[in-house]
């Protein structure tokens, strides 16, 4: 008797018809009925990555009824084996947090109050006063004659909720206007 | 929005206070179960001092291709653990199952009487579908019974070989190289495994970092090993699409759940451990879980490994 590779490997239990608890003697129907009363919830677990910083590491999203609901860390992921970052390991707090604003806000020059607008509205103006104030203050040559293409009164603040390709974008758009003063929440 | 270590260890520790919803009609089919167990542990001291097997010839590159370490072992080896297990086991097996007690107790005899039933046995144990039901047809003719014992023999021969592979998988245990092993099936056996848990990792080293994510280990069906295998894959057809590996809860308990792959159509049972819970044995998670197991045989996923008491047939 000398035993197949195949037949060491991958053992399902199926290699005789299946003895079933019913056979075994055992009513299965009061487990039926059992089963009727609870309340069964199915869940997806869609690993993702922390948008936060080049580490990128992995983490598994918690998705029922299409609603993300929890997140965790990848144990299987080699960099970080799991371990998350204070903000990584938030990352659930944040999507929920009342704190999130979700849509665009415009407070008029002397308002005291926020107003909800859309984001037509925002972008357009947002636009324009950075053509206004490109167009007013852009210094081609210095004092020196040297060419500089800049723009010193406009500042960029950047931020940790920002991910690497907003930053990557958002960098290549303000270089191009020449805007030469940027900097990080995180550095303030 | 800080993570806040205290509030999270207080959710996860409100969570268990949420009772696991267990049904009597389930616990006692899996408390049956868990004495079967019981016994499988205490034969193992009725197996002959000498093993089949203390050292196998290691080949590392079958190894890394998907080989088990037993795939080279001839199953007769077994013969002398397998006629003493069974000889162990399988009184206290007809006291537990008094409705196939006879059929049992039939198979223990011919075992003790005459060797080339214990070597069908074993034979019949690695076959597979029609070939297997042959084997095992002749398995009961040697018992002097009709082919309608076949699914006991099977039942019964299968639990007094898990004592053997138990023993075994105790001792090879050291030959497994973890590093290269990242298949759903165990690397000692072969089998699939019966069940999973999460685990927690070792604890950061950094005050900076924040591990609450288990790892999960498989729990071999036959020998009881426990390898760590990759959380979000299925480990019948390796999948790792989220749309098709999802995972079953009952009750709000999501420490307890079925993973269900429509991908092959298979379940498997997991624990997460992660919280602290010290209330779970191993060997009997996958009975611990059986309500669920119902729920996804009632939505047509098969066990990944097919037992007595999660065939509901």
């Amino acid at each position: 008797m000398k035993l197949s590779r195949r037949g060491f490997m991958k053992w399902t239990g199926a290699g005789a018809a299946a003895l079933s608890l019913s056979r075994l003697g055992f009513d299965v129907k009061p487990v039926a009925a059992y089963a009727t009363t609870l309340r069964i919830a199915g869940a997806k677990e869609v690993v993702s990555i922390c948008p936060f910083c080049s580490c990128g590491c992995n983490i598994i999203m918690f998705v029922k009824d299409g609603k993300f609901i929890s997140s965790e860390g990848d144990p299987d992921y080699p960099v970080s084996e799991g371990a998350l970052c204070p903000k990584g390991a938030a990352f659930h707090s944040m999507h929920v947090s009342h704190h999130r604003i979700l849509k665009p806000r415009y407070r008029a020059p002397g308002s005291d109050k926020w107003e909800e607008k859309d984001w037509d509205f925002v972008l357009d103006r947002i636009a324009r006063k950075v053509k206004d104030t490109r167009d007013k203050d852009f210094v081609e040559k210095n004092d020196k004659g040297l060419t500089v293409n800049r723009v010193e009164t406009l500042f960029q603040l950047g931020t940790s909720q920002m991910d690497n390709e907003e930053c990557a974008v958002s960098h290549q758009m303000l270089r191009s206007l020449g805007v030469v003063y940027l900097d990080h929440q995180a550095r303030v | 929005m800080r993570f806040d270590e205290r509030k999270y260890k207080i959710q996860e520790e409100a969570k268990l206070l949420v009772p696991p919803p267990r049904g009597e009609p389930v616990t006692a089919i899996a408390r049956v179960f868990a004495a079967l167990a019981d016994r499988r542990a205490a034969c193992l001291a009725a197996l002959p001092e000498t093993p089949p097997v203390v050292e196998l010839d290691f080949d590392p590159a079958l190894f890394e291709e998907g080989a088990p370490l037993l795939s080279s072992f001839d199953p007769a080896f077994f013969r002398e653990d397998f006629t003493a297990a069974a000889g162990c086991l399988f009184p206290g097996m007809a006291g537990l199952f008094p409705a196939v007690a006879g059929e049992i107790s039939a198979l223990a005899d011919a075992i003790s009487g005459n060797p080339a039933v214990a070597d069908a046995c074993l034979t019949a144990l690695w076959a597979e579908d029609e070939e297997a039901q042959a084997l095992w047809a002749h398995v009961c003719r040697l018992c002097g019974k009709t082919g309608d014992m076949a699914a006991v023999a099977a039942f019964a021969a299968g639990e007094a070989m898990k004592v053997c592979l138990t023993r075994m998988a105790s001792l090879l245990d050291g030959q497994v190289q973890k590093e290269s092993w990242f298949r759903g099936y165990c690397p000692i056996c072969g089998s699939y495994p019966d069940a999973g848990c999460l685990l927690p990792k070792e604890p950061e080293q950094s005050e900076y970092l924040i591990s609450k994510s288990g790892q999960l280990h498989l729990h071999c069906a036959r020998c009881g090993h426990v390898w760590r295998h990759v959380r979000l894959k299925c480990p019948a057809c390796e999948t790792t699409d989220h749309e098709k590996f999802t995972s079953l809860t009952a009750n709000d308990r999501d420490d307890e759940r079925v993973y269900t792959c429509s991908e092959c159509g298979i379940f498997f049972p997991c624990v997460d451990l992660t919280g602290g819970r010290q209330d779970i044995r191993l060997d009997t998670v996958a009975l611990d879980l059986m309500h669920l197991e119902f729920v996804a045989s009632e939505r047509g996923f098969r066990p990944l490994v097919a037992q007595a008491w999660n065939t509901f047939a």
